[in-house]
C-alpha cells in the first residue's frame, strides 16, 4: 500500500518497511540536495558526498525516527547540517575562512546594507568568499531560523505559504522572519570585518 | 535606519530584496541535483535501510537482491554505517577475548547462525573495472550435533545468450535428506546424500566462515577501536594485507598478475567472544578505491534455533519436482569437476592434513557422448547403461592402475590432477605455493577407478590459503594448466578426525567398504615427510 502522509511514512520507517524509506527518499532527496548545496557549498561532488552521507546516516537510524521531535524534513536537515559541518572540518582547504579566527565583532557592510543604511551592496557580494561567509553565518543560526530564511529568500515561498506548511499564521512567520534576519545580520557582522576593510566600505 | 529598528521593517520590500540578493549568493551550480546521482543514492540508501532494519530485527527477511550502481557509494555507505556508532578508544585492564581466541571459540561451536551481505560485481572477473554491484543477502544455520543445515542465498548463472541471472535459493538439510528450493523458479526438489558428506558440508561452512575472517592469522589483527552494537560493547579488530593473484585468461590460458589489498574488520566482544559484525574490503589497485566484498551482519554461536528453521515443507504454489520419499539419490558427493578436452575429470573429496599436505580422491574418464540419450531412458534402463559404461571405462583404465606404487607417479590417465596451487585470492597474502602430487591409494566405486593422491606443498603455505586450492592438471599433448574453480579440502586435526572423515570417505568410495592399508593417519604423515624430503633433494 502506498504511503502518503508523513505519519504513515514515519510508522513505516519504524516498522522497517523499505517502501517507507523509498517514499521518504522520493519526497525529500532532491530538496535535500538543494538544501545541502546552499548550506554547504562546494562543487557538485562535495554536495553529492554530503547528501549521500546524510541519507545513509538517515537510513541507518530511520527506525528510530521520533515524529514527536519534529518533521521528517527537519530531521533530515539536522542530519545534513551535522554532515556538512563534518565535511567542512575534514576539508582543510576551507580553513582559510575559519570563523574562529574572525571573532572580533563590529559593524559590517552587509549588516549596514541589509539594514538599508547604505544603498550599494558590498562589491564582493557575488563572490565565493561571500557565499561562504553567509553559509557560516547561517550555520550558526538556530536550525528553524536557517530553514525559514532559505525557504523565504532562496525558494521564494511567501510567508503565507510557509505558514500553511508549518501549521501557523502568516503574521507569526513574518515575526519570526524578522528575528531570523536580525540574527543573520548579527552573525555576519561578527564574521566578516576583515573583508569589509578590504572592500573599503566599512562604515 | 538603525539596526535596532530592523525588526520593524520585515515588510519593507527593499529589505526583502536585499536578503534575497544576499542569500541568493548561496545558489551555486551544484544546487540542481544530478538525476544519476540521486538514482544511485536511492538504491544505495534502500540497501542501507534494509541492512540497518535487518540488523535490528534478525528475523527479517533479507532475501531481495539489490543493484548498487556505484561501488564508491557502496563503500561510502558502509563506512558511514560504521562511523554512525560512537567509536571509543578505551583501555581495558581485565583479561578479554581477542582474535587469537576466535578459532577455538568457533571450533567448539555446536550451532552457528549468520546473516551476510555479499557484494557481487559485474563483470564477474575479479578486479576488472566495475560500475555496479549486486548485493546478495544470505543467511545460514548450522546445527552440527543434529546434522542439520539451513541456508538462504543466491545462485548466479548465465544463460546461453550470455545473460547473467541471479536466482534466490534455499536449502534445508536434516540428516541425509536435503530440500532445495528455487524461489525464482518456484521449484522444490529433494536430494539424498550420505550422512558423512552432509557432515563434511556442514564443517565446510564453518571452516569457510573462519577462513573468511582470517581468524587463524590473529597476529595480523590490531585493535582499532570500540563500538556499541545494540547496547553491547565490541572491540574492533582490523587486519590489512597485500596479495597477488592471476586473472583467468582466455582459452584456459593464464591471465595477467594483479595486486590487491584486503582488509578484514571484526567486531569482537571482549567479554563473551561473540562476533558483532565482520566486514571484508578489497582495494582495487587500478582505481585505488576500497570496495566491499562481504559483510556479516549477524554471527551467533550456540543460540537457540527457531523451530521453523528446519522444516522440509515445500512452499505453497511451488512445483515439487520430486518427493521426500523419492529423492534424487547422490551416492557420494563431487567437490570439483571439469572437462579437459574430451575428458571428464572430477574430484570427489579432499582433506588438508596438519602438515599442509592434501589428500584428494579423483577420477578421469572420456566424455560419454551417449549420456544425453541415456538420460532419456527409464530409470532402470538408465542405471543399467550407466554401470555398463563405467565398466567399459574401468576395463580400459585397469592397466594404468596396475603397477602404481605408494609415493610413486600418478596414474597416466587421459587427464591427470597433477598438482594443486594455493588459492591466494582474495584472502591470503604471500606468493603462490605449488603442491606436487604422488600416488597414495586406489579404490573402485561402482567399478570406477578412484585415484587417491597425496599433494605436498613445495614450502609452507600461508595459513590463510589452507583448505581451498586451485587444481592443476595435464592431459595428453597439453602443457600443465589449471582450473580456476577452486576445491575445498576439509582440515583434519588428529587421528580421530582422520579415521572418521578420511578413512570414512575412502570407505564410502570403495565398493567393498574397504580402506587400503596405507591410508592411516601415521602412514600418510610418514609418506608426506618422505615426499617433502624427496622434493627438497631434487631442488
Amino acid at each position: 500500500m502506498p504511503l502518503f502522509s508523513e505519519q504513515q511514512i514515519a510508522a513505516g520507517l519504524q516498522a522497517g518497511r523499505q517502501e517507507a524509506w523509498l517514499q521518504l527518499y522520493d519526497t525529500y532527496a532532491a530538496r535535500l540536495w538543494r538544501h545541502v548545496a546552499r548550506i554547504g557549498g562546494g562543487d557538485a561532488s562535495d554536495v553529492a558526498d554530503v547528501v549521500q552521507a546524510t541519507l545513509l546516516a538517515a537510513a541507518g537510524s530511520a527506525r528510530g525516527f521520533d515524529p514527536s521531535r519534529g518533521s521528517l524534513w527537519s530531521w533530515l536537515c539536522g542530519i545534513a547540517r551535522n554532515q556538512a559541518a563534518l565535511s567542512k572540518r575534514q576539508n582543510k582547504s576551507l580553513n582559510a575562512l575559519n570563523p574562529d579566527a574572525r571573532q572580533d565583532s563590529g559593524e559590517t557592510a552587509w549588516a549596514a546594507w541589509l539594514a538599508g543604511e547604505i544603498d550599494e551592496p558590498p562589491s564582493r557580494l557575488q563572490s565565493k568568499e561571500t557565499a561562504e561567509i553567509v553559509r557560516q553565518a547561517l550555520a550558526r543560526l538556530p536550525e528553524d531560523y536557517q530553514l525559514l530564511l532559505l525557504s523565504r529568500y532562496v525558494d521564494g515561498n511567501s510567508a503565507e505559504e510557509i505558514a500553511l506548511a508549518a501549521g501557523t499564521t502568516g503574521q507569526a512567520v513574518r515575526s519570526k522572519l524578522a528575528r531570523a534576519r536580525q540574527a543573520l545580520q548579527d552573525r555576519l557582522a561578527r564574521l566578516a570585518p576583515s573583508m569589509i576593510a578590504e572592500d573599503g566600505v566599512k562604515q | 535606519m538603525k539596526r535596532d529598528d530592523v525588526s520593524n521593517v520585515h515588510d519593507d520590500a527593499s529589505v526583502e530584496n536585499r536578503f534575497t540578493q544576499l542569500l541568493g549568493s548561496l545558489e551555486p551550480h551544484s544546487a540542481e541535483p544530478s538525476e544519476n546521482a540521486l538514482h544511485n543514492m536511492r538504491e544505495l540508501t534502500r540497501a542501507a535501510f534494509v541492512t540497518a532494519a535487518a540488523a535490528k530485527n534478525p528475523r527479517s527477511s533479507l532475501f531481495t537482491y539489490r543493484k548498487l550502481r556505484s561501488v564508491a557509494m557502496v563503500a561510502t555507505a558502509a563506512m558511514v554505517l560504521i562511523s554512525a556508532g560512537a567509536i571509543l578508544f578505551l583501555a581495558r585492564s581485565k583479561p578479554a577475548y581477542g582474535m587469537a581466541d576466535l578459532p577455538r571459540l568457533m571450533a567448539t561451536a555446536k550451532t552457528l547462525h549468520t546473516q551476510s551481505l555479499v557484494f557481487s560485481y559485474a563483470p564477474d572477473e575479479q578486479f576488472t573495472p566495475f560500475d555496479k554491484a549486486t548485493v546478495l543477502p544470505s543467511e545460514s544455520w548450522i546445527d552440527l550435533p543434529n546434522d542439520r543445515q539451513h541456508g538462504k542465498s543466491f545462485m548466479s548463472w548465465r544463460s546461453g545468450d550470455g545473460a547473467r541471472h541471479v536466482d534466490s535459493v534455499e536449502s534445508v538439510s536434516i540428516g541425509e535428506l536435503k530440500m532445495d528450493i528455487n524461489h525464482t523458479k518456484k521449484t522444490v526438489s529433494f536430494h539424498k546424500n550420505t550422512l558423512l558428506d552432509q557432515r563434511l558440508a556442514a564443517r565446510q561452512l564453518l571452516h569457510q566462515y573462519l577462513r573468511s575472517i582470517a581468524a587463524d592469522e590473529a597476529a595480523g589483527y590490531t585493535k582499532v577501536g570500540q563500538e556499541q552494537i545494540d547496547g553491547k560493547l565490541y572491540n574492533i579488530w582490523q587486519r590489512t594485507h597485500e596479495g597477488t593473484n592471476r586473472r583467468p585468461g582466455k582459452d584456459g590460458k593464464e591471465g595477467e598478475i594483479f595486486h590487491y589489498t584486503m582488509r578484514v574488520k571484526c567486531w569482537l566482544s571482549p567479554d563473551s567472544g561473540d562476533i558483532g559484525r565482520v566486514e571484508q574490503w578489497v582495494k582495487d589497485s587500478a582505481t585505488d578505491t576500497w570496495r566491499p566484498e562481504t559483510f556479516q551482519i549477524k554471527v551467533e554461536r550456540d543460540v537457540p534455533i527457531p523451530a521453523e528453521s528446519f522444516v522440509q515443507k515445500a512452499p505453497d504454489g511451488y512445483e515439487q519436482v520430486n518427493t521426500p520419499q523419492k529423492p534424487y539419490v547422490h551416492p557420494v558427493s563431487t567437490r570439483w569437476a571439469s572437462f579437459i578436452g574430451d575428458v571428464s575429470i572430477r574430484a570427489y573429496v579432499g582433506f588438508t592434513l596438519e602438515d599442509g599436505s592434501v589428500i584428494i580422491g579423483w577420477a578421469a574418464e572420456p566424455k560419454w557422448p551417449e549420456q544425453a540419450e541415456v538420460n532419456k531412458l527409464p530409470d532402470d534402463q538408465r542405471e543399467k547403461r550407466r554401470l555398463e559404461h563405467i565398466g567399459e571405462v574401468a576395463r580400459q583404465q585397469e592397466p594404468l592402475f596396475a603397477n602404481l606404487k605408494v609415493g610413486g607417479d600418478l596414474p597416466n590417465l587421459p587427464a591427470v590432477l597433477s598438482g594443486l596451487k594455493s588459492y591466494t585470492q582474495p584472502f591470503a597474502s604471500g606468493p603462490e605455493v605449488t603442491y606436487s602430487g604422488n600416488h597414495l591409494a586406489t579404490t573402485r566405486y561402482e567399478g570406477r577407478f578412484i585415484e587417491w593422491s597425496l599433494y605436498v606443498p613445495e614450502r609452507a603455505p600461508s595459513s590463510l590459503s589452507r583448505w581451498i586450492y586451485l587444481t592443476q592438471w595435464r592431459s595428453a599433448g597439453q602443457a600443465e594448466a589449471r582450473d580456476f574453480n577452486s576445491i575445498y579440502a576439509d582440515p583434519i586435526t588428529g587421528q580421530e578426525d582422520f579415521d572418521t572423515l578420511v578413512r570414512g570417505s575412502v570407505a564410502e568410495r570403495s565398493d567393498g567398504g574397504q580402506v587400503p592399508p596405507q591410508v592411516t593417519y601415521e602412514a600418510v604423515k610418514r609418506l608426506a615427510e618422505e615426499m617433502r624430503a624427496r622434493h627438497n633433494r631434487s631442488k
